[in-house]
């Protein structure tokens, strides 16, 4: 109960840093929204205009409190372009992003574990060897030109994708969960090599341990040794990596989202800050910190369960 | 060793994959007219765009790209047509009076919205007023037209069909500034659920996913062909070109040169301009700009022939001035030319007292790539004279505020769009503009400006704006290089995609090919 409470009190003061954070770094970059939205044509006299409706010639201090305590209340305002509100163009993005994330992470997981084992049983071996060249490349690719190799080899070559076809949750379901697999292979790739690198150098390293000469000294065999004893050791460093990786896999989406046209969050992001929509900026913001803040979250739990000294 | 014979082998399969990408199909990239072939009523089609709209509401929305878009819902009192006239759209007619003073419009009767109401004179009223500013309250967001907003008087309506607009001061140019979408007067929710009289209607919108409309049935004037067009909205030009190569799309308007090489038979390419002045503009406020010598040098060093090679395959028009030839009888061809001329250049570098060498900065806004190539082959080009450029990418809210509006910046690569009017291109070049941010400043062109635009006399007035091009070019007020190509590709089972001397996609001449269906 304290934890949760300690918790809590320790992500509102993270949003409330990172959201004045933003906000400031957003009142330094040259333009507004007036300026912005009224393009070239406008007189200094239309932007003030706008400025004074739009409330952006107050002090950024007065801006920010204003928007806090709104924000605090649930109301995140309203888009300066759309002339929406901003919780509805937020939530009707968030199950794309989500499902993105989700996948991507998924995908990590599921690969990185067997790929990170493969090349430790013989070290340098032939496998290690092929792993380290792979996890390499991996790393190397950026996400959004795996992004558009894969469109094009699945969807274009084998036909086995439709191109752009992004349907929302809720008019096909089916066709929304199928469609994301392939973005969240694009941003899961270079994550996994990175993991896959990661959980390898880590059990080559538990190898050397006593601890572990002593189990094979016991009688076990390896595959125990391996899963009994060097695992439940790689798991604490790798479960903080992961958690790390959630931030990462939020950026990765941005940019995925950009090559499939995916209209999530992280298109929405960009746009909007192009646009000096700041309503918007700040509530996307104020999402993704809680996101990795959660996951950090997670991650402290998760830690002690798996070692009983954490407590 | 192993290692090694393995990193080559994976490298080669992926420079394998990379060339497969770059190869495609050759075929299909000759012009080709598609205007032909009967046309079919009915039918759907998508069209791809690279940029959200920025409002729904078309007196708010300001964006090039977002107009052309609504082009399809709204009308004004006049629209403008293919070759540049304006013709006759919720007005049925009109007469300008032979002081140049007074424009009177006769509605059309029965004209409708797309919610079934008839549009009186009270929304046209309602509609003028509220693009020139003259409403009792008005709307912060609303962009005014300056020339509407200085040049009215006063609108009234004598009686149910007429609207009479009185001037402060002659003004024969004011026609391409009523094409301001006609809207009813008491509807507000133009910003959601646009309601306009033209060919297509609304039918709805998702931002940064689509902008779908429909036929108007009750249109006034020819019937569009098609039922619905989908405006799919792409991230970025590769991600709709991806889709195009997968045949998802029908129309696409903004390809790259290197795209319409590796685009696939299923699309024929049409070859319009953008109706862009681009430039190299060039701050004349501060070194070494602030010398004419070196504006004239940089006009010398910068080979706009292959610009265009490099970025269109030579497609493109050449200009020597700030105007394109799209303004018809007021371009001027016989301006000052500045050859391609290294020595030249050198020279008049040299005399100005950069003779040892010269330091730019040019900004340029990184959101569009076609300006951003262009600067690229500008830096290079200027090397040879021994000037070095560095060009600093900013954003396009950052480039309005810094650039356009502080002008705080040395030279940059843009293309300034324009109202058919030829005061429009050009009034921007007057020592006292607001939005002269090229800080040029010729009392000569001032004079002959206030000329222009007060003359009533078709003839005076294009000599005037005939001797404005001359002044602007004998003063490389910039370094002017293009009105760019456009390139778009279309489906080839379509017919009747016409390209417009201003920035619209008109849908309502659309139709698929009646052996296609």
């Amino acid at each position: 109960m304290k934890f949760i409470i300690k918790k809590t009190g320790s992500l509102i003061i993270t949003l409330v840093i990172i959201s004045f954070l933003s906000f400031l770094a957003f009142s330094l970059i040259p333009g507004d929204a007036a300026v912005a939205s009224l393009g070239m044509d406008a007189t200094e006299a239309d932007i003030n205009a706008l400025r004074e409706e739009l409330g952006l010639n107050r002090p950024v201090h007065v801006q920010y409190a204003d928007w806090l305590l709104s924000a605090l209340q649930g109301d995140f305002g309203v888009s300066t372009q759309y002339h929406l509100p901003v919780s509805e163009l937020v939530v009707k993005r968030l199950p794309a992003t989500i499902t993105l994330a989700v996948y991507s992470m998924v995908i990590i997981i599921l690969v990185s574990f067997p790929a990170g084992l493969l090349g430790t049983r013989k070290p340098n071996g032939a496998m290690d060897t092929v792993m380290t060249v792979l996890s390499q490349v991996g790393m190397a690719v950026p996400q959004f030109f795996l992004g558009i190799l894969l469109t094009f080899f699945f969807g274009i070559v084998l036909d086995w994708f439709t191109v752009g076809g992004y349907v929302g949750v809720q008019e096909n379901p089916a066709g929304f969960f199928r469609f994301l697999v392939l973005p969240a292979v694009a941003v899961a790739v270079p994550k996994c090599a990175t993991m896959t690198r990661y959980i390898r150098n880590a059990v080559v390293a538990q190898k050397k341990q006593d601890y572990v000469r002593t189990a094979r000294g016991k009688g076990n065999s390896e595959k125990r040794v391996l899963l009994q004893h060097v695992l439940v050791n790689v798991m604490m460093p790798v479960v903080t990596m992961l958690a790390m990786m959630a931030a990462d896999v939020l950026a990765g989406s941005i940019v995925v989202e950009q090559v499939f046209n995916i209209p999530g969050l992280g298109r929405l992001l960009i746009t909007s800050i192009s646009n000096r929509d700041y309503p918007v900026v700040q509530a996307i913001v104020v999402y993704m910190a809680c996101a990795v803040v959660i996951m950090n979250t997670l991650a402290d739990i998760a830690y002690q369960k798996l070692d009983p000294r954490v407590r | 060793m192993k290692r090694k014979l393995l990193l080559t082998l994976l490298l080669f399969s992926m420079l394998t994959a990379l060339c497969a990408c770059k190869g495609g199909t050759d075929q299909g990239n000759t012009p080709d007219n598609i205007s032909s072939g009967t046309p079919a009523t009915g039918g759907e089609i998508v069209v791809g765009i690279t940029q959200d709209l920025d409002s729904l509401d078309p007196h708010i929305a300001v964006a090039a790209g977002t107009d052309e878009v609504l082009f399809n819902i709204f009308e004004g009192l006049v629209k403008p047509d293919k070759n540049g006239n304006f013709v006759e759209a919720v007005a049925e007619s009109y007469v300008i009076s032979e002081d140049a003073m007074t424009y009177t419009f006769t509605l059309r009767e029965n004209v409708k919205f797309h919610n079934g109401d008839t549009v009186t004179v009270e929304d046209v009223v309602y509609s003028l007023k509220r693009c020139a500013g003259l409403l009792d309250v008005q709307d912060p967001n609303v962009l005014v037209d300056s020339a509407l907003s200085r040049s009215i008087a006063e609108i009234t309506a004598p009686d149910e069909r007429t609207v009479v607009l009185k001037l402060h001061q002659a003004n024969t140019e004011l026609l391409p500034y009523l094409t301001c979408a006609i809207i009813p007067c008491d509807y507000d929710a133009q910003a959601t659920s646009p309601v306009g009289t033209g060919p297509f209607k609304f039918v709805s919108y998702a931002p940064l996913e689509s902008f779908v409309i429909e036929k108007n049935k009750d249109y006034y004037g020819t019937m569009a062909y098609l039922d619905k067009v989908t405006f799919k909205i792409y991230a970025s030009s590769d991600a709709a070109f991806l889709e195009l190569m997968a045949g998802t799309i029908d129309i696409f308007p903004y390809l790259t040169d290197e795209q319409a090489t590796q685009l696939s038979e299923k699309y024929s390419i049409e070859v319009g301009t953008m109706n862009l002045v681009q430039a190299l503009f060039l701050n004349n406020g501060v070194a070494p700009f602030d010398n004419v010598k070196v504006r004239q040098a940089f006009c010398h060093a910068i080979n706009r022939q292959e610009i265009l090679n490099m970025l269109s395959g030579g497609r493109g028009t050449i200009i020597n001035s700030g105007m394109t030839p799209g303004l018809a009888s007021y371009y001027n061809d016989a301006v000052t030319e500045y050859s391609y001329d290294v020595e030249k250049a050198k020279q008049l570098l040299a005399e100005a007292g950069y003779g040892d060498g010269l330091e730019i900065t040019i900004t340029v806004p990184s959101n569009y790539q076609y300006h951003m190539d262009t600067a690229q082959v500008i830096v290079e080009q200027l090397k040879k004279v021994g000037v070095t450029a560095k060009i600093e990418p900013v954003e396009w809210a950052s480039w309005l505020s810094d650039v356009y509006k502080g002008r705080d910046y040395q030279a940059t690569v843009v293309g300034l769009d324009f109202n058919l009017a030829p005061s429009d291109v050009v009034k921007r070049y007057q020592s006292t503009a607001s939005n002269n941010f090229v800080n040029y400043s010729n009392a000569a062109f001032d004079s002959t400006f206030a000329v222009a635009l007060a003359s009533i006399e078709e003839q005076e007035k294009t000599t005037a704006y005939k001797e404005l091009q001359k002044l602007l070019a004998e003063d490389a007020a910039s370094v002017y290089i293009q009105d760019p190509a456009l390139l778009t590709a279309v489906s080839k089972e379509l017919g009747g995609y016409t390209f417009y001397p201003v920035y619209v996609q008109d849908m309502s001449l659309v139709y698929f090919k009646e052996s296609q269906k």
